[in-house]
């Protein structure tokens, strides 16, 4: 007796959902791609070998999202004005060099610290962005960047002074 | 702390003031770049860029190796709901008589012809007044207004004391749901809900502890907050309060403006047999 397509949406439907906000970078677009991809296995349903899941959804899953860049135009996808030509410009805080010399730093804490102090985002934009709350970002970025005064000082400062709200 | 907090705040707004932000591009187009869904003009642009930005390398590896967010319950909701709407009998029981119709296609088939062949025939017909168009008229439809009505404790609180017992890891003894459900019924909302928080943070999967919750934060308008205690009320509940999981849901969905979600509950508790069953088909058939 195969799955019935409750149990397949059940068993799937988060890690659809986790593909198409890799794609995207929208919640609420990842949660469009998600649905649409369940509806077309739903009509094709009897012909689909259940076998052949989740693969079948990932992929409709990406045509859908590569439908969304399609329809994008150019200027908000913000790579309106970059010059591939143009010398890369090294953030003035030299976070390269920071995040090889610390290393205890965990890639959530760097993709946090990135986001923050490269990208700009807010703490509430990284939030939305990589499905946590505030206050977790939060505290991520206040301890990375206590590891990294830390590995600047040559740790004359505790490691465990500051800790997570 | 608070200060320590304070210090952070500052520290922050200092090193920002000090930074220059590179032209990097968004986070997103790094990883959409890595699934291939991107048009290949861009997809040139941002391998152009990667190639000679580093801290965009070890983002963009950093970001492979994180997992990032699942959805949310009320995202799930959402996504559930949408499924719902296009296809109302996605999620019935394979046995049902739905997969039946399923199985012989033709029957909706027909039914669609004969539509369509309806709407020919009205379409031919002398026309009045233009008229507005379904989805107009869909959108100017105010939503139902459901009375958010009280839900009861069906077993007295004191009861419970003698019938949840001392409890264990996965649910409240009789004594800590107590406490919370007798501020509940003395509608002193704020702090049950300041109760059943602490609960549902200690018994995550408790069904009922995320019921009551979501009911109070209903009464004190904290609609966001009582949709996702609700939903996860109505994954972990079964029976009766499934159903009223699912009715106070819906209540919520149309506070929140999101008639999808509550139309999906709705039909639910139409297509079942329990105390809601009436209503809610009738505030179905006015969400359609």
């Amino acid at each position: 007796m195969g799955e019935d397509f409750e149990q397949v949406y059940k068993k799937h439907s988060a890690a659809v959902f986790r593909l198409a906000l890799r794609c995207v970078g929208r919640r609420d677009i990842a949660e469009e791609i998600t649905s649409e991809a369940f509806l077309a296995l739903y009509q094709n349903f009897e012909h689909i070998d259940t076998s052949q899941l989740p693969a079948w959804l990932f992929t409709v899953a990406k045509r859908r999202a590569a439908d969304y860049w399609r329809r994008m135009p150019r200027e908000q996808s913000s790579l309106e004005g970059m010059d591939p030509a143009a010398p890369a410009r090294e953030p003035q805080l030299g976070l390269n060099e920071l995040f090889r010399k610390c290393s205890s730093l965990t890639p959530l804490h760097r993709v946090c610290v990135t986001l923050r102090y490269v990208h700009g985002l807010t703490r509430a934009e990284i939030a939305a962005k990589l499905g946590l709350s505030e206050t977790q970002v939060k505290g991520h970025l206040q301890y990375a960047l206590h590891l990294l005064r830390t590995a600047l000082t040559g740790g004359k400062e505790a490691a465990h002074a500051i800790t997570e709200e | 702390m608070r200060s320590r907090k304070n210090d952070y705040d500052q520290e922050e707004q200092e090193l920002l003031s000090r930074v220059q932000l590179p032209d990097c591009p968004d986070m997103c187009l790094l990883s959409s770049a890595h699934e291939g869904v991107l048009p290949e003009e861009q997809a040139g642009v941002i391998g152009a860029h990667l190639e000679k930005c580093e801290i965009c390398r070890t983002l963009f590896q950093d970001l492979e190796s994180i997992e990032l967010g699942v959805p949310t319950t009320i995202e799930s909701e959402r996504i559930r709901a949408r499924i719902t709407r296009q296809a109302p009998r996605a999620f019935q029981p394979a046995n049902s008589p739905s997969a039946w119709i399923r199985k012989r296609w033709w029957v909706p088939a027909m039914a669609v012809a004969t539509a369509a062949l309806i709407a020919v025939v009205l379409l031919k017909l002398p026309k009045g007044e233009p008229q507005a168009s379904t989805a107009q008229i869909a959108q100017a439809k105010p939503l139902p207004e459901v009375p958010l009505e009280k839900l009861a404790i069906h077993v007295d609180p004191s009861a419970l004391l003698a019938t949840r017992g001392p409890g264990n890891a996965a649910q409240p003894s009789g004594s800590e749901l107590v406490k919370a459900l007798t501020l509940y019924k003395k509608d002193d909302y704020t702090r049950a809900a300041e109760q059943l928080k602490a609960l549902a943070k200690k018994y995550p999967k408790d069904g009922t502890v995320h019921l009551y919750l979501g009911v109070s934060e209903l009464f004190l308008n904290d609609i966001n907050a009582a949709a996702n205690d609700l939903a996860a009320a109505k994954n972990l509940n079964d029976g009766a309060r499934l159903a009223d999981s699912k009715w106070y849901l819906a209540i919520a969905g149309l506070r929140l403006k999101q008639p999808e979600v509550a139309r999906a509950e709705m039909h639910e508790l139409c297509e079942g047999k329990n105390t809601y069953t009436e209503h809610a088909c009738e505030i179905e058939s006015q969400l359609k």
